[in-house]
């Protein structure tokens, strides 16, 4: 509280030299200035300095940066489930990894500040034949007329996901951000992650499927797939995500972030938890994800 | 600086009139000419919100303008505007062009009065097509490779009134594929709502520093498909100067 709450000189009261001194070092008050000394309404813009809530910002551009596909990467599915997911980092045409580095980051995150990062990605899953067939998530249907057909339940998906690098400036150690599953669990002789851990990552549809169930319940009669089922190609696609990390005690230090593709997945059920696992009978050259542009920002800021 | 009186008395001597205004001197210089940031305090914090000026709120606009920054945003083009749109006709897609147009109802105005760090967010739901229609346009791709994008642009107003080819940020480009088998209507369950393709929910962030002056801040199309409804947009802005 800083008020000067000295006393008058009372007549008949005598003025030493030590009164007159305190009245001028009252108005010395090293860091006492507070609320006191303020009204309501009294902060404008002027007043205020700059970088106390917003304590940084940094963006870049993913992939090719072509959005006319004259130019795009691609990443093939994962061929073995048995290992853990092979992630392949987002780059541009020069094979470079496009990312934050530590030049536009080396962020350290304090308790009560706020970590946002936000990503979108143009791409195109494309696929040859029909992969779904013997997959574990696949479903064996009765045909009309006789015989039956497998139809992908739709559950088949890449995955996009972040991570960053909080071991040093040289970027070798990246990791799924914060809560982020790095895809290894093992359920069964698969590999992947469960779905609590995927606040990190988003999924893209591998293919669009369903059956013409026609008479009781069967599937269409027909010799060729296009004609018992109905499947589409998902297309070019705009992906995005977004992540928040805030922590309540002394948080990381962030040095890079990234985003990295990798699939493709099926859903299963193991010991009662949901996971995403990586799939290796749809897997094979065939079937790839294709990815042109796309932009990443991360936003720096104290909560409070 | 902070003060600190020029002159000290002490005991047994004359006290001189002049060092005695001198100290009130300095104390109208210190007091005239503004509180030293270290007289402040620093720990605890004290500066509560009352303290700071209340922001403006432009209920046109939909926007709120402070001592802090912008933050709002607009999610229809008013009472009775709840769908916008975009199409091939005005890409010129299907000639060849390829322009980014505006997507009515979908930007927002604001003048920022200080430097500070713009955050942008957007989404929509669109319904592009069916178009089996035929194009002469050799960038234009086949009927089922068709797609409709929409970014975000962000330009002086200055700059971009009056533009039909609008800067956008094509990077952040998000595309839905065309509908390209139609609706079917066929007598058959569970056949038609899974073939409504065509279909796409998209959302994106875009983030950027700018510095003071008059800006529009939106969301542009350049569409291949040549009939595109989008049935849900919102626009909203962050604007820290702080």
């Amino acid at each position: 509280m800083s008020r000067i709450t000295r006393d008058r000189i009372q007549p008949g009261q005598n003025l030493e030299a030590v009164d007159l001194n305190d009245r001028f070092t009252d108005y010395s008050q090293t860091a006492t200035l507070n609320e006191e000394n303020t009204r309501d309404g009294a902060f404008d813009t002027p007043h205020l300095a700059s970088g106390i809530i917003t304590k940084g910002m940094a963006k870049t551009f993913l992939g090719t940066g072509d959005w006319t596909r004259s130019s795009v990467n691609t990443v093939t599915s994962q061929t073995a489930a048995s290992t853990a997911a092979v992630k392949f980092p987002v780059e541009d045409a020069s094979s470079t990894e496009t990312r934050l580095n530590a030049s536009d980051l080396t962020w350290t995150i304090a308790a009560k500040d706020v970590l946002r990062i936000y990503w979108d990605l143009s791409v195109r899953p494309m696929y040859t034949g029909t992969p779904w067939t013997g997959s574990p998530t696949t479903i064996q249907v009765d045909q009309d007329g006789g015989g039956t057909v497998f139809v992908g339940i739709g559950g088949h998906c890449w995955i996009i996901s972040l991570e960053w690098d909080i071991t040093s400036a040289a970027l070798a150690n990246f990791v799924p951000v914060f809560g982020g599953t790095d895809f290894t669990s093992s359920v069964g002789s698969f590999k992947g992650g469960s779905l609590p851990g995927c606040r990190h990552a988003s999924v893209i549809p591998a293919w669009r499927m369903s059956t013409e169930n026609t008479v009781d319940g069967k599937a269409a009669s027909g010799t060729t797939i296009s004609t018992r089922n109905k499947v589409y190609p998902t297309g070019w696609y705009g992906a995005s995500g977004s992540f928040y990390y805030a922590p309540t005690t002394a948080g990381v230090t962030v040095y890079g972030i990234r985003v990295v593709v990798h699939g493709i997945y099926h859903p299963a059920n193991g010991s009662g938890n949901n996971y995403l696992l990586v799939d290796d009978t749809v897997g094979g050259a065939n079937q790839k994800l294709q990815y042109s542009a796309g932009f990443l920002t991360a936003i720096w800021q104290r909560t409070e | 600086m902070a003060y600190v009186p020029p002159n000290t008395f002490t005991a047994g001597t004359v006290c001189n009139s002049t060092q005695v205004q001198g100290n009130f001197d300095a104390l109208k210089v210190y007091l005239h000419g503004g509180v030293a940031v270290g007289d402040l305090q620093s720990s605890p914090a004290w500066v509560e919100a009352q303290h700071v000026q209340s922001p403006r709120y432009n209920a046109y606009t939909g926007l709120q303008h402070g001592a802090t920054g912008h933050q709002g945003g607009q999610s229809s083009g008013g009472p009775l505007v709840r769908a916008t749109f975009t199409s091939s006709f005005l890409s010129g897609a299907k000639s060849g062009s390829r322009d980014w147009i505006t997507l009515p109802q979908a930007a927002l105005r604001i003048r920022v009065m200080e430097p500070g760090t713009m955050v942008f967010h957007y989404s929509w739901e669109m319904v592009a097509g069916p178009d089996t229609t035929f194009g002469s346009s050799t960038t234009l791709p086949a009927i089922a490779d068709r797609v409709a994008f929409i970014a975000p642009y962000l330009s002086n107003y200055s700059v971009i009134q009056g533009q039909t080819d609008l800067p956008a940020i094509t990077q952040q480009g998000q595309e839905t594929n065309n509908n390209a088998s139609g609706f079917f209507v066929a007598n058959k369950s569970p056949t038609s709502p899974y073939e409504m393709i065509g279909y796409g929910a998209r959302c994106g962030t875009h983030t950027a520093d700018v510095g003071v002056g008059d800006f529009v801040i939106g969301l542009c199309s350049f569409s291949e498909v040549d009939r595109v409804a989008i049935i849900n947009w919102s626009v909203a802005i962050e604007m820290y100067y702080l």
